[in-house]
């Protein structure tokens, strides 16, 4: 688990980033933190206790590489390579993802509640136990997917695609569906109803 | 402060170990079954179990804590006096305890059980059945459910929307999200019906 240390401005209860005594409204440059991150990123292949939250990264690959208990909450991601990525109890919350890659991603609990996706792929991934609540994506692919105990409530789909994944224990209980295939999914397996929930 | 988190398949649980890298001792959240596998992950990360925290007495949530006590002189923290024929340590709601050296505050969250409590560690709560990511838990009457989110509402929504929520069951969350996106909230018929008596009284 990252660091809990808070932003050093008075009042602020805002968790510190990585490598900062402040959180990302209070950071003098945060672009520069971004870079200085991104560039930490290049020479190790696990990433362990890292508190990105509100930052921007774009166009970065980190295909492969291996994240635990990280935070991306708040964070926009434009044009990223997460390709093949492990992701173990990670914070997506809020996210704002633009044109990136998750494709073949090993995420497992791991939270991406009200995280915005446009034109994100998510094929040939294993998403078990991850929380997509309050998601909105937009041309996005979850294709071939692994979606096992994940929940998809209050989530709006437009032109996204969950063809053949897996639905066993999956929650989908989306509040918008435009354009959306479950072809070859097992969706008889996916809790649809609250009336089929049993916590 | 290291969390871990481990699935257990006896009623698709979620089990905790908190731990504090500094002394080495850790504390389990909800023991729902204490496997082999559980065992060499804690050994494996060399701590040494110190004391479990239950949020609630359901079997999917203890089923392990004999097991755990057999193999680790641990101190059990409970809103009950006994798990079973565990004596517990009883904790109130409000009170702050320490754990393994590390501060925890308990919230106690009747509604799910009369014995409900969430734990708040710094900026991590673990809520048991009281809140899941997208839910609140169930409940045996309408009472239940109205107490539950009252409690809610009142000592677990209250923290800062960045706090990390981490349920007996299914993925984790932030307060943020459940604020915005936890269908416990929305209204029922009897909710909109008693608004409206309201009103016109």
């Amino acid at each position: 688990m990252y660091e809990l240390r808070r932003c050093a401005i008075a009042g602020c209860d805002v968790t510190a980033l990585h490598g900062s005594e402040y959180c990302a409204i209070h950071h003098p440059d945060p672009e520069a933190l971004s870079a200085s991150i991104l560039q930490e990123f290049a020479g190790i292949d696990v990433i362990k206790n890292l508190n990105a939250s509100g930052l921007r990264f774009q166009s970065a690959n980190l295909s492969g590489k291996r994240f635990y208990s990280c935070s991306f909450s708040r964070s926009v991601l434009q044009n990223m390579n997460f390709s093949a990525c492990t992701f173990r109890m990670c914070f997506f919350d809020f996210c704002f993802m633009d044109s990136s890659d998750f494709s073949g991603i090993d995420a497992q609990y791991c939270s991406f509640a009200g995280a915005r996706f446009l034109n994100v792929s998510f094929e040939h991934s294993e998403l078990v136990h991850n929380n997509f609540n309050g998601a909105r994506t937009n041309d996005c692919t979850f294709n071939y997917s692994n979606l096992y105990n994940s929940r998809f409530i209050m989530s709006e789909f437009e032109r996204t695609d969950f063809i053949d994944c897996n639905l066993k224990r999956t929650f989908i209980i989306p509040t918008k569906e435009t354009d959306v295939s479950w072809r070859l999914s097992n969706t008889q397996e996916a809790i649809r109803e609250l009336d089929r929930i049993d916590p | 402060m290291t969390v871990f988190f481990h699935y257990s398949l006896h009623g698709f649980a979620n089990v905790y170990l908190v731990g504090n890298d500094t002394t080495m001792e850790a504390a389990i959240v909800d023991p729902a079954a204490f496997t082999l596998g559980l065992l060499n992950f804690i050994e494996d990360k060399g701590y040494v179990v110190k004391a479990v925290l239950i949020t609630h007495n359901h079997p999917h949530h203890v089923d392990g804590l004999r097991t755990l006590l057999r193999i680790y002189d641990a101190t059990v923290y409970s809103s009950n006096a006994t798990i079973g024929d565990v004596a517990c340590r009883m904790i109130r709601d409000a009170e702050v305890f320490t754990v393994c050296g590390l501060e925890v505050q308990a919230l106690s969250v009747p509604g799910h059980s009369a014995d409900s409590m969430a734990y708040l560690f710094d900026k991590i709560v673990f809520t048991g059945d009281a809140l899941h990511a997208g839910l609140i838990g169930k409940t045996m009457s309408q009472y239940g459910n109205k107490l539950l989110k009252e409690q809610l509402s009142k000592k677990v929504l209250s923290l800062s929307d960045d706090c990390m929520v981490l349920p007996g069951h299914g993925p984790p969350s932030s307060i943020g999200a459940e604020k915005l996106y936890n269908l416990g909230w929305r209204k029922t018929k009897e909710d909109i019906r008693g608004d409206q008596y309201g009103l016109l009284a």
